[in-house]
């Protein structure tokens, strides 16, 4: 019964999707995307082969695929899966669990979906990226295994989702639910330790010591189910292949058989887990990609009173704030910081370090500037899903409007600015750049406007975008389909073209103000000549937040 | 306090509101009432200014929202019935963010006695997505009511409270009317309407069925008389 219903909810889901294409299609802006996004696929599945690039070798492919399982799999069972591998949507939870239907029926109803994510995955490993283009046998061999693999990962990931429930469930928690994973680590690192102390190389290349080791008995035995997956993928006879496969398609029947027998309340756990999911998906639909820490403190409070359009920039750098990983963040500096140490300490000896960390910085400063407005969306485009509320404000739109893009504006420039000081203080270390510390300071403090002008720009652009094509930026989850690629793409390239064309007429003025005073002053010509770039940025800025208000204004936000 | 003449709303070939006109003054309470696809929304979001009228005149507080829309959006305040929060702020930092949008200088004098009147003052350092569905309509509330408005525009403003805080929401609606403010109330719960409102406009097909006092409504329809707002709903609406 439910493989009719199951049936008919893909194939009804499916034509009306169509249908909605087709209607969107109406529309010369979608047919423009459509094109475009056709056009790009055409390209990457006709374009030219891969040359040059050797193929990695099969020693490598198969010690890197084992290795992976094994973080994979001891990650699930020690730290748990996210429990989203358990998930149904809410519209599945709402009319599946309440309906006459077993638990088996369920279950297999979640299998037989996931078979179509895993068999887009397919498609697009062996069809996009090229996957298995190298192979003895064949694509079609190594989509095979390709899909037996993936089946394999996502079985074991739901299985373990299901135990690890199962071991909570009869009051097992912390480090004893963790308990007999953790004794088979440490066994199976006592049992790497044994193999090592053992372990006579016969091999000067550290790729092909590293697959030696991991076929060193007893360690090989330990590795023996993770390597059995990835039989298939190193198979160079079909005899070999289909022995491969028979063993694939053996671990995914038990596997099946495990998770159809298992004890646990499947139920309550996968409602638990789509609750959770369907929170995550609505955070990150309506406030940007990250689910947000709980209360975390935000260090600058708002002033009582000011310009509403500095409280709009805050509320905005509010969400930077509590939507970054703290962690991320601070493993970053760590690396920068202890990447300067380093290079610092070594730079009398051998600059290369130094080198490196300059013109990684400063090449991130420069990748920033380009797509950094594309990154940082602190603006209009995370808040389109309150623009009722926003409309509702008592601001003129370009006070709105000016708010929303300095938030931006400002995290993007603060970035930039670190990035560049870090890559200029080592350029100018190792001699790469012959600039007098004079000049470099002088040269940061005129440049911060004017990165500040810039980026204001660029962002007034993606914001311009938002407001006269919400439907195309405003979901963070993003919208899938051949059109959604072609109207990022479009979207990301008409915005660059634009602010390149912004950026000529100060950067002439900027050029020939330079031009007139470098034969008096030298290097320190730099500093005026950034004073008219910075009024003509301002000017251009000016005109854009004043049409951008005007828009925002006018905007139709129910037709939207 | 709200005068709306001639509000005409289409979008493309759709006629959501036509020629509507009717008329809130100070101290009163006007239920609006329709059924699905009437036309409420359409005339609340057009009296907050988030859409802009086909045709027709809105003035609120003396001000027209077209030529004049930033004094207007001042004196009035519109509560959603999906609490629309930003979920990266706290209960308190919503409201000293609206405070700033509105130029009301330190708002904590105001915003205390606010959070303890709808309950909040325990949660003003939670996150908008810690709160439950009932606590947020809370805060879109206390934001709504921070810069005292003169006209209040609520839709369904009892959704997902709890009966205290039905009690409590139905005290503040009558509160602020008797302290002057226009309010305009948009339910389905009739009874609620009945309770709280001394006006009633009933919209149908985005035209105006009925506008008036019960007793003016009434009067109009004698064979309505001493009936009920639901009977005269329904009557009135052709479902009867």
């Amino acid at each position: 019964m439910l493989r009719y219903a199951a049936l008919y909810l893909l194939r009804a889901s499916a034509r009306n999707r169509a249908r909605s294409l087709l209607r969107q299609l109406r529309s010369p802006r979608y047919v423009v995307a459509l094109l475009v996004g056709i056009a790009y696929l055409v390209l990457v599945l006709a374009g030219p082969h891969r040359q040059g690039v050797s193929p990695a070798p099969a020693y490598f492919l198969q010690a890197t695929g084992t290795l992976l399982l094994v973080v994979l799999v001891l990650k699930w069972w020690i730290l748990g899966t996210d429990r989203l591998a358990l998930a149904f949507t809410p519209a599945e939870v709402q009319f599946l669990f309440p309906a006459p239907v077993s638990r088996r029926g369920l279950l297999g109803y979640k299998l037989a979906r996931a078979q179509l994510f895993i068999a887009l995955n397919v498609l697009v490993w062996v069809v996009l990226l090229r996957a298995g283009g190298d192979s003895p046998l064949g694509r079609p061999f190594h989509a095979v295994s390709l899909w037996l693999f993936f089946t394999t990962l996502m079985l074991h990931r739901l299985a373990t989702a299901l135990t690890r429930d199962s071991v909570l469930a009869h009051g097992a928690s912390g480090l004893r639910r963790a308990a007999l994973p953790l004794a088979v680590l440490v066994a199976a690192l006592g049992t790497a330790w044994f193999t090592l102390s053992n372990f006579v190389p016969t091999t000067d290349n550290p790729l092909r010591v590293l697959g030696e080791f991991l076929e060193t008995a007893p360690l090989k035995w330990v590795l023996l189910p993770f390597r059995l997956p990835l039989l298939p993928f190193g198979a160079q006879t079909a005899g070999a292949w289909l022995g491969g496969v028979g063993i694939g398609l053996l671990i995914i029947a038990g596997h099946v058989a495990w998770i159809l027998r298992a004890d646990h309340a499947f139920e309550e756990a996968a409602v638990e887990a789509s609750a959770r999911r369907a929170v995550r998906v609505a955070q990150m639909r309506h406030q940007g990609r990250r689910s947000l820490a709980p209360t975390r403190r935000w260090w600058f409070p708002l002033a009582p009173s000011g310009s509403p359009a500095l409280a709009i920039a805050w509320k905005n750098l509010a969400r930077v704030a509590r939507t970054t990983s703290l962690g991320g963040l601070a493993l970053v500096a760590l690396l920068i910081a202890g990447g300067l140490v380093a290079a610092t300490m070594t730079a009398p000896h051998d600059p290369f370090l130094m080198i490196m960390v300059g013109t990684l910085a400063t090449s991130w400063a420069g990748v920033s500037l380009v797509f950094g407005p594309l990154w940082v969306r602190a603006d209009l485009r995370g808040d389109l899903p309150h623009l009722a509320v926003l409309r509702t404000w008592p601001l003129p739109g370009q006070v709105v409007m000016a708010g929303q893009v300095l938030g931006s504006a400002a995290a993007l420039t603060a970035l930039q600015f670190l990035l560049a000081e870090v890559g200029v203080y080592a350029l100018v270390a190792t001699g790469q750049a012959d600039i007098s510390p004079a000049l470099v300071a002088a040269l940061t403090i005129a440049a911060v406007p004017v990165l500040l002008l810039i980026n204001a720009l660029a962002i007034g652009i993606q914001n311009g975008a938002a407001l006269l094509y919400p439907s195309w930026v405003q979901v963070e989850v993003r919208p899938g389909g051949v059109e959604a690629m072609g109207q990022q793409f479009l979207t990301a390239g008409l915005a660059l073209v634009l602010l390149a064309l912004l950026l000529l007429g100060p950067a002439l003025l900027a050029g020939l103000t330079w031009y007139f005073l470098e034969a008096r002053l030298g290097g320190w010509s730099l500093v005026p000549a950034l004073l008219p770039a910075a009024l003509g940025l301002g000017l251009e800025l000016f005109l854009l937040v004043d049409w951008l208000g005007s828009r925002f204004e006018r905007l139709e936000v129910a037709a939207e | 306090m709200i005068e709306v003449t001639g509000l005409t709303k289409l979008y493309g070939s759709l006629t959501a509101v036509q020629d509507l006109s009717f008329r809130v003054g100070p101290g009163e309470i006007l239920g609006l009432v329709g059924p699905n696809g009437a036309g409420k929304t359409t005339t609340l979001r057009s009296l907050a200014g988030i859409i802009r009228p086909t045709a027709g005149t809105l003035r609120v507080a003396g001000h027209d929202l077209q030529l004049a829309p930033i004094p207007a959006k001042r004196a009035l305040a519109f509560i959603p019935d999906e609490p629309q929060l930003f979920d990266h702020l706290t209960v308190a930092e919503h409201l000293g963010f609206v405070a700033r949008l509105y130029g009301l200088g330190d708002a904590s004098a105001r915003s205390g006695p606010l959070l303890a009147e709808l309950e909040l003052t325990d949660k003003r350092d939670a996150l908008a997505t810690e709160l439950s569905r009932g606590m947020k309509q809370k805060l879109a509330i206390a934001c709504g009511l921070l810069h005292e408005p003169q006209v209040l525009i609520l839709d369904e403003p009892l959704t997902g409270l709890d009966p205290l805080g039905i009690r409590r929401m139905k005290r503040t609606i009558r509160g602020r009317a008797e302290a002057g403010a226009a309010v305009i109330l948009s339910s389905h719960l009739l009874t609620l309407v009945e309770e709280l409102c001394t006006h009633l406009l009933i919209l149908q097909g985005g035209r105006r069925v009925a506008f008036g006092s019960m007793a003016e409504i009434s009067a109009g329809r004698p064979e309505l008389s001493g009936r009920g707002l639901e009977e005269i709903f329904l009557s009135l609406t052709g479902n009867d």
